[in-house]
């Protein structure tokens, strides 16, 4: 396999011109448009719609749950996903927006600008619940860099509860059901959303921890199950379209070898998901050279094993496997 | 059949319905609550507002499973529960047609060509028996009043006989009836013949009553009190004060967060059947029930590898937990031997991956009053705690205190049985240890567990498989001194032994324990399990066991041995249902019935000739299981279910009548009482017969009326062997002879062709070879000399020639 761009050979040669490197076809993973939901999680992404509870997901990493609520927020016509991203030190405040108590009372002691308003920074809940609103309505609350753009739907992504701290899921129920919040540094007031513009809100869990059973009792659960290798093979290739090979033998064996790595006999610690396929198989796809990588020797797949297997640990546990289907197959 | 032209609705389309599918989701154990009832309604509501179709069930599960679960157990079994479910509910009697009375009439006849050839069979025995017993009664009379005997003899003799009918019938009606009532009950309760296994034991959960006191509430708000941790949020008044303080330089202060601590379990488990993980489990489940919050994983021994609470988890290493969850407080829950070298007898050398965390403890089975260097050594890394309420409180006041308290005051007992300790495996294995190394295990185990706790033991040891819902359910369900079994102290001691550790009770060891139950726990265990045969049969077992089981025990104690009966011959060979032992003690036998099951009147007259001197009764009362005779296969009525019934029958009746010797050697010495006994009633009823054809009816009367002297003539031999100390080598009791007394009755047979014109002579010569089969029996089956076989049926045989001597003398010789 040749990799043209660098060779890091401390050999002082260097290009006259910056070099040109090919976009990231990455990207191509993340199109919401391509996204499949298996027919159990459309049920319950509508049962969520229909009854308007936050919609739970659990599952492997990598088995797409947050890639479902830009799907979803695409498929709805509601924009990007307002994402939470959690943290073990996350409070339910956090949720709904920050404030920068220090950069205020430095402001103060400097006699700058020291309206709250401007060290308050709302975060994706937060935001979400101003956009369901009215400017007009809620304009007394927005800060001066904060773009409303009209009264509208959102969805929210709060991405891993799990890391959370255990009371974070808890402190936050009524205001989820209930879409609201409060900002006593702006006098308490209550900030609910227009029960007409609600926010969809997409939960994500890795299971690491339980969740409450409160918690659990007030949204629509799904857990995504690995897929089969036929609806693995069908993902891929909405998903990837021409470059996923469907049309060769490349899917066929990189399937198979994917599978094979996922066996629990072939002792990897931590099992590549969907997303590492789908990476693994634009990287061949570029190694291949319009052939396909999988047809020869081991070396091309054991030089992009590493977007497959992620941990040092693994890896040589891996190449095991791969050199050992190698040499099944030339049999 | 008639299709009904209207349409009719799944049973989903309709709320009310559909709730009690909720209803029966959360008594299954689904984190269903009230908002899942709206919801679920809101759900129907709102698709039929939306004009969905409702018709396909898979659909409507797809949406409903997402509303009503919680985790991907509950969620992987939804579809099937639903599926279930709407079969059950669907097609509302209401809505179907009105019946047709020709396919009435042809379903009637299909349900009449299914009624087995056994039950015909045992219907038309049923009136072969009344007729003949109804028929010599009459006779009987007659006979007297046409000889012209004393009308008082006859007239006593009549209301005897009247009476023994009497009682005969009430019995086979009771038994009928019973047997009925338990067919309905399982028909009711849907229980397939194939879905019979380990099943029964959806037992109500008593795991609740074992962490309810105060003190325990107190302990679960202590560990859930909240605890400071540094924040990035500025505690604006202390940052003002500050700042104030050191000349208006900003000097930021930041907050304290309040954060409910996290604990991170790790509980030892041999497997998934070990009890004393159970009880952890329970441990943690009820300290969860109050709002804390625990990580939980499961390690064999050496905690390097954990598992995760899912069944299906992928296990975990240690260092990946530390880094994993590095702020909760860790307890181990272990007996600590996997935490030390087997080799030096130190503590492990990986022992330092546990110091990750900063709170560690370590809760042990171990009571403190046995602790030793173990302990001492870990102490040095933990704070060790006993596996009790009062340890589990000192830890709390420790993570409060933050030092060491006071060990609490515990009362001592006797020390786990080093026996116990040393060689676990060996006393879960199948082969059973001498009997000396039993006996040095028992003494030691039974003051260990105490009296109650070796009750609670054997009470377990009679259902092959080891439950952790039996345990309990046994624990509240027997007493001692008028307290129930269930005690967290004893339960604590309980599972800490082997078996209920592994899952798994030897077969040796049950009949042990089995033994050394005094005849009331016997009577209270079996009364006990068979409640639970009736109220464990299926889920909802809750509902059925508030409804049914409360108010009415003694009714359910008779169905449940009609119900045990019944289910143990549908159960698959390998059924716990068809377990020897178990089935053994169920149905009131032993294998030595002189082990328990001695009547108390003769109970009593042994004990008075054991302090006369006699015949050692007491031993043979004491004596343990006997042991098994595998090189008798059986006679063919034994084996009838291989061989058939009727050829069964007839090739034993042969066997009996034309080579004796065989037939016995054939015949088992320790088997159920039911074969010999419905053996005599059919040869009884087979001379009868034959004695009506060839003869007159009252004649093969006379003769069909010694099965009514047949208890006496046991009573009579049985006490010959007694008298005659014929029973030294015996193995096989009363149950023995009373084998021995219903296979003979193939005598009977010798008699009755020879009832033709000449009764006289047919009656000895029917005794006569009624003495030959007992004379035969009793060396074969009690394993006598053929000399001292010869003096036990003279003995016996001696009052009831007198008595028929005498019988026939005064009847024939009448009053003018």
């Amino acid at each position: 396999m040749k990799y043209p761009f660098y060779a890091g050979d401390g050999s002082g040669r260097r290009l006259g011109t910056p070099a040109e490197v090919p976009a990231s076809r990455r990207t191509e993973l993340t199109r919401p448009e391509r996204y499949q939901a298996e027919p159990g999680l459309a049920s319950a992404v509508n049962v969520a719609l229909l009854l308007g509870q936050p919609l739970l997901l659990t599952g492997e990493p990598g088995t797409g749950k947050t890639q479902l609520a830009y799907s979803l927020a695409w498929e709805l016509g509601y924009g990007e996903p307002l994402k939470f991203e959690t943290k073990s030190t996350s409070t339910a405040r956090d949720l709904f927006y920050t404030y920068d108590a220090l950069g205020r009372f430095q402001a103060r002691e400097s006699g700058a600008n020291a309206n709250p308003l401007a060290y308050i920074h709302f975060c994706a809940l937060g935001k979400a619940i101003l956009l369901a609103n009215d400017e007009a309505a809620v304009a007394r609350f927005l800060p001066p860099d904060f773009e409303h753009g009209g009264r509208r739907r959102s969805v929210v992504l709060i991405d891993e509860i799990d890391k959370a701290p255990r009371d974070f899921p808890n402190d936050i129920l009524n205001e989820i059901e209930e879409m609201y919040f409060r900002i006593p540094e702006l006098g308490n007031e209550r900030i609910a959303a227009d029960p007409a513009m609600q926010p969809v809100v997409v939960i994500t869990s890795n299971s690491e921890k339980d969740l409450p059973e409160a918690f659990l009792r007030r949204c629509i659960y799904y857990h995504l199950p690995f897929p089969q290798p036929e609806r693995l093979k069908e993902i891929v290739t909405g998903r990837l379209g021409e470059l996923s090979g469907s049309g060769s033998d490349l899917l066929k064996d990189a399937l198979d070898l994917f599978f094979l790595l996922r066996r629990d006999a072939s002792g990897l610690r931590k099992k590549p998901a969907t997303a590492e396929l789908l990476g693994w198989l634009l990287a061949l796809h570029q190694a291949g050279d319009g052939k396909n990588p999988l047809a020869g020797s081991p070396d091309l797949a054991l030089a992009t094993l590493s977007t497959l297997v992620k941990t040092t640990e693994d890896q040589p546990r891996a190449d095991q496997v791969v050199k050992q289907w190698f040499k099944t197959r030339g049999r | 059949m008639v299709q009904d032209p209207r349409p009719i609705s799944p049973p989903w389309a309709d709320p009310e319905s559909l709730l009690g599918f909720v209803d029966e989701l959360r008594r299954a154990g689904y984190n269903v609550g009230l908002d899942q009832y709206a919801a679920a309604q809101d759900l129907l509501l709102a698709l039929v507002a939306r004009g969905e179709p409702l018709e396909a069930a898979e659909s409507f599960s797809d949406l409903l499973g997402p509303l009503l679960c919680t985790s991907v157990k509950e969620q992987s079994e939804f579809k099937e529960r639903f599926a279930r479910w709407a079969a059950r509910a669907a097609l509302p009697a209401p809505l179907l047609p009105e019946p047709d009375p020709v396919v009435v009439r042809s379903e009637l006849a299909k349900e009449v060509a299914g009624l087995s050839v056994l039950r015909l069979l045992w219907a038309v025995g049923i009136g072969i028996v009344l007729g003949p017993i109804v028929s010599f009664l009459i006779l009987f009379a007659l006979w007297f009043q046409s000889e012209g005997a004393s009308p008082e003899l006859g007239w006593s003799l009549g209301s005897f006989l009247g009476l023994l009918t009497l009682l005969a019938v009430i019995i086979l009606a009771a038994r009928l009836w019973w047997r009925r009532r338990a067919e309905m009950f399982l028909a009711r309760r849907q229980v397939a013949d194939d879905g019979i296994s380990v099943q029964p034991l959806a037992v109500r959960d008593f795991s609740h009553q074992l962490f309810q006191s105060v003190s325990f509430f107190r302990i679960a708000q202590d560990l859930r009190r909240r605890r400071e941790v540094p924040s990035t949020e500025l505690d604006v008044p202390a940052t003002v004060a500050t700042t104030v303080a050191v000349g208006g330089w900003l000097a930021p202060v930041y907050a304290v967060r309040q954060v409910t601590p996290e604990y991170l379990v790790l509980i030892d488990r041999v497997g998934f059947t070990d009890q004393q993980a159970r009880l952890a489990d329970e441990l943690v489940n009820r300290l969860a029930e109050h709002g804390l919050f625990f990580t939980r994983y499961y390690f064999q021994g050496d905690p390097r590898i954990c598992f995760p609470h899912e069944e299906d988890g992928a296990p975990v290493r240690l260092r990946d937990l530390s880094a994993r969850h590095p702020f909760h407080r860790l307890i181990l829950i272990t007996d600590a031997a996997g935490l030390f070298s087997p080799r030096t007898g130190t503590l492990a050398p990986w022992i330092g991956q546990l110091t990750a965390w900063e709170h560690r403890s370590l809760l042990t089975p171990e009571v403190p009053e046995q602790w030793g260097s173990q302990e001492a050594d870990l102490a040095r890394l933990f704070s060790v705690f006993p596996a009790t309420i009062e340890g589990l409180a000192s830890l709390a006041r420790r993570t409060q205190a933050g030092t060491p308290l006071p060990r609490p005051a515990h009362k001592p007992i006797a020390p786990y049985p080093r026996e116990l300790r040393d060689r676990t495996l060996r006393w879960v294995d199948r082969n059973p240890p001498t009997p000396t190394e039993i006996e040095a295990l028992l003494s030691p185990l039974r003051r260990f567990l105490g009296e109650p706790g070796f009750f609670w033991l054997a009470a377990c040891a009679v259902y092959p498989a080891l439950d952790w819902g039996l345990t309990l359910y046994l624990g509240e369900g027997l007493q001692m001194d008028g307290a129930p079994l269930l005690d967290p102290g004893r339960l604590r001691s309980l599972v800490r032994t082997p078996w209920l550790r592994h899952g798994f009770m030897p077969d040796w060891l049950r009949e042990k324990l089995l033994a050394a139950l005094s005849p009331d726990q016997e009577k209270s265990v079996r009364t006990a399990l068979e409640e639970l045969l009736v109220t464990s049969l299926e889920q909802p077992a809750d509902v059925f066991q508030l409804e049914v089981a409360r108010p009415d025990r003694k009714t359910l104690r008779s169905l449940g041995r009609q119900i045990l009966r019944l289910r143990s011959r549908k159960a698959p060979e390998e059924s716990p249902l068809r377990d020897r032992v178990f089935l053994s003690f169920m149905t009131g036998g032993r294998e030595d019935p002189l082990a328990v099951r001695l009547p108390r009147a003769l109970r009593g007259l042994f004990s008075r000739w054991r302090a006369l001197g006699s015949r050692p009764a007491a031993a043979a009362w004491k004596k343990p299981i006997a042991e098994e005779d595998p090189d008798r296969p059986g006679n063919p009525w034994e084996n009838r279910r291989q061989v058939g019934m009727i050829p069964g029958f007839l090739k034993t009746l042969v066997l009996f009548l034309i080579v004796p010797l065989r037939a016995f050697r054939l015949t088992h010495r320790h088997g159920d009482l039911a074969s010999p006994l419905y053996f005599a009633a059919l040869v009884s009823l087979l001379a009868f017969a034959i004695g009506s054809l060839v003869s007159s009816a009252s004649a093969a009367a006379l003769i069909l009326s010694w099965n009514f002297f047949a208890a006496l003539w046991l009573g009579v031999l049985h006490i010959s062997l007694l008298i005659t100390r014929s029973l030294k080598r015996s193995t096989a009791g009363l149950r023995g002879s009373v084998r021995l007394v219903g296979y003979s009755t193939a005598s009977q047979l010798v008699g009755s062709p020879l009832l033709l014109g000449c009764i006289v002579l047919a009656v000895p010569l029917w005794l006569v070879w009624l003495g030959l089969l007992t004379l035969i029996g009793v060396r074969e089956i009690h394993g006598t000399s053929w000399r001292r076989a010869a003096f036990v049926v003279f003995v016996a045989l001696t009052p009831l020639w007198l008595a028929l001597v005498y019988f026939f003398i005064s009847a024939l010789s009448g009053p003018p």
